[in-house]
């Protein structure tokens, strides 16, 4: 909702950033993508916004280490657990998913700063979020690729990480290779519309 | 029936002991290294003894600190599981001689099957085919050895005497390829084993491995409790198991039940031990060895035959005899085994350690687990990386795979890497759902494989941050203020009005 200063909505925009500030914001990074998760209290439930998406929530129940909601209607049963940074998340429910399981790590404040930075998914200037190896480049410049394929192999805490293309593209430019080591940040990729 | 029993072993195996001792009324003790102590076996024991630390030859392989751990707490049986010291003839032996019952067979049983030679000599007296093949005699000049070659036929495999767990083999599909070979492996065998003694035997080639159950009481009546199918295997560990086979009819399932039978009754067998053999394309088997303990496997064998093998076991050990003859056993539906392992297959099958934040099993009909893992245990390097075994039992091979498939996709276990997305892959196979399973498999199908890079959905980050919401007590009070705006008419948030809390005044 944008207010502009003259707008009947004004007056109740005071309730908009009342609740702003009971929003609770959590950013994680799972593989090569890192997401915002914000979480508003509405009505009986949950207003849940990822991907500037908005879905209907209602407040999770916690039964013997499961917990369930719906999301937009459907029901969901999601067993969490959290170590260190590392969260791990296993989700049920009538899915055709192939697979149940991710782990999530949750970014330190500095990679949260840089999140709000500019969205690599728009520039296609695709960084290391952690300092880590280049263990293989899957691409060469000029190549055609497609939103999601593969690009850079990066191992970093012990993980190994897939650099996707955010969109579909070619490659402009490549930063980096084979076996070097990346700090945090560093550009990796440029993928080009 | 026994008062009390230890149980020598850890993991899975120790806790299915522990339960059908209470199920039996039998007190139990159990026996843990450093690394073990929350582990779920001493949890579940009635006394429990600190036998060393972490590492096996100080602990689980003791025979010394076990032996004591029994006499200090007055029991009357050890049972040994599998692994471990389970096919150790010393320990058999120290453990009968210090007063207590083994629970399994006799040492001279464990002595002949425990060792190749031996064991082949013995299965040929009594008329079990054998895998063709020759032992090196010091005194054999290269002539000898290729005129030796030439009976057993090519392909052949050149193999360390000394040698195990694949080590020390070598292929030569020609004549002219074998002295060099010879030469190799003797050089190899030397090195590796520092004994140069080799053996020849015939390779047959994409066999399948199939072994059958056997159960002989103290009276001399032995019984096989059927097949099972164990060919997919990586690295010669077995993953996944089943019976009844998908390649035997009734005839060959009789014809090699009847073999196994032989075989066990030419060791005079007493207790609970496993046949093994390799099936030829062609629907030739040959024996390859006895083992002379029970199997991981196991528990395919208990859902189609409606028996309890570790019962039996504990029967048997006391003197009972078989309660049915082989007419009364039968094979009904169709069992399946995965064995789950904290193994990372993306890194290669490397072992993972951590800690089990949550482990919720699946049930329902059909559904057995027999899991040595629960929240809040460690996985650690010290010992094997099984977590749990899950098996399943259907009307038929169709309706396993489907619960399996959905068994898999349910068992949850959060804080290591487990084989799970590696064993749904395989039951996806289209190979597998054929049924054609031998030994190579997995080299055939998986020999490069990597899960399926699947980008984390949406609904994956939605639920972690509900789940640290739901934690975060900031949060949720925010959230139980919010709702008492409507409930409580004294708040006074009612009464705000206009008031911004660190908006930009515009």
């Amino acid at each position: 909702m944008f207010i502009v200063p003259g707008d009947i909505w004004e007056p109740y925009d005071s309730a908009r950033r009342y609740l702003d500030v009971m929003k609770s914001e959590y950013s994680y990074q799972a593989g090569p993508e890192a997401k915002t998760v914000f979480i508003t209290p509405e009505g009986d439930g949950l207003c849940v916004t990822i991907n500037q998406r908005q879905i209907q929530v209602t407040v999770p129940q916690l039964k013997q280490g499961t917990f369930y909601f719906s999301v937009d209607g459907q029901q969901v049963k999601a067993t969490v657990a959290n170590k260190d940074d590392r969260w791990y998340v296993h989700l049920q429910g009538y899915f055709r998913w192939r697979k149940a399981q991710w782990v999530l790590t949750s970014p330190t404040l500095d990679q949260r700063r840089s999140l709000d930075q500019e969205d690599e998914t728009t520039s296609g200037l695709l960084t290391a979020t952690m300092p880590g190896q280049v263990v293989q480049v899957l691409v060469d410049a000029d190549e055609q690729v497609v939103q999601g394929q593969a690009l850079i192999i990066l191992e970093a805490m012990k993980m190994e990480l897939r650099i996707a293309a955010p969109f579909d593209g070619v490659i402009q430019e490549i930063y980096c290779s084979g076996g070097q080591t990346v700090e945090r940040d560093q550009s990796l990729i440029k993928v080009a519309k | 029936m026994f008062q009390k029993v230890l149980i020598a072993n850890r993991g899975e195996i120790a806790v299915r002991i522990i339960r059908t001792c209470q199920e039996m009324g039998i007190a139990t003790v159990a026996v843990y290294s450093e690394a073990d102590v929350t582990a779920l076996h001493t949890r579940l024991a009635d006394e429990t003894i600190l036998i060393g630390p972490p590492s096996p030859s100080q602990s689980y392989l003791s025979i010394g600190r076990i032996l004591a751990a029994a006499q200090q707490t007055a029991c009357e049986a050890i049972h040994p599981g599998f692994g471990f010291l389970s096919e150790n003839a010393e320990f058999a032996e120290a453990t009968r001689a210090a007063g207590f019952t083994f629970i399994g067979p006799s040492v001279e049983a464990m002595q002949i099957m425990g060792s190749k030679v031996a064991a082949r000599t013995r299965m040929a007296q009594a008329g079990v085919p054998i895998v063709p093949g020759y032992h090196a005699q010091a005194r054999d000049q290269v002539d000898d050895l290729i005129a030796a070659a030439d009976e057993i036929g090519y392909p052949l495999m050149v193999k360390a005497r000394a040698g195990g767990g694949g080590k020390g083999m070598r292929l030569v599909s020609r004549a002219a390829e074998l002295p060099e070979n010879i030469e190799a492996a003797q050089r190899e065998a030397q090195n590796a084993f520092g004994d140069g003694q080799i053996f020849l035997e015939k390779y047959i080639t994409n066999p399948r491995h199939i072994e059958f159950q056997i159960l002989g009481d103290t009276q001399g009546n032995i019984v096989h409790l059927f097949e099972r199918e164990c060919s997919i295997q990586r690295r010669h560990q077995k993953i996944i198991e089943e019976t009844p086979s998908p390649f035997l009819d009734d005839a060959l399932r009789q014809q090699m039940g009847d073999a196994a039978v032989v075989a066990a009754k030419a060791v005079d067998y007493i207790n609970a031990g496993t046949i093994e053999f390799l099936v030829d394309a062609d629907q030739t088997f040959y024996f390859l060895e006895m083992n002379t303990r029970l199997q991981v496997e196991h528990p395919v064998t208990e859902l189609v035959t409606g028996v309890d093998l570790v019962r039996l076991q504990l029967e048997i050990a006391a003197g009972s005899p078989l309660p049915f003859q082989q007419a009364d056993l039968s094979q009904r539906g169709h069992a399946l085994e995965c064995r789950i392992y904290a193994e990372d297959a993306a890194q290669g099958f490397l072992p993972d350690t951590g800690s089990i934040l949550q482990a919720i099993e699946p049930t329902g009909p059909g559904i057995r687990v027999d899991s040595g893992i629960t929240d809040g245990d460690e996985v650690t390097v010290h010992y094997d990386p099984m977590l749990a075994k899950l098996i399943i039992l259907g009307y038929n091979r169709e309706v396993a795979l489907q619960k399996m498939a959905w068994a898999l996709r349910h068992y949850v276990i959060l804080g290591v890497t487990t084989n799970i997305p590696f064993l749904q892959a395989v039951i996806d196979h289209p190979a597998f759902r054929r049924g054609e399973t031998n030994t190579n498999f997995i080299d055939r199908y998986f020999t490069i494989w990597q899960p399926e890079v699947l980008l984390a959905p949406d609904l994956a980050f939605v639920a972690v941050a509900l789940a640290e919401w739901y934690g975060d007590s900031d949060a949720s009070k925010r959230l139980n203020e919010a709702q008492s705006q409507d409930g409580d008419v004294y708040s006074p948030w009612r009464h705000l009005g206009a008031l911004r809390f660190g908006a930009e005044i515009s």
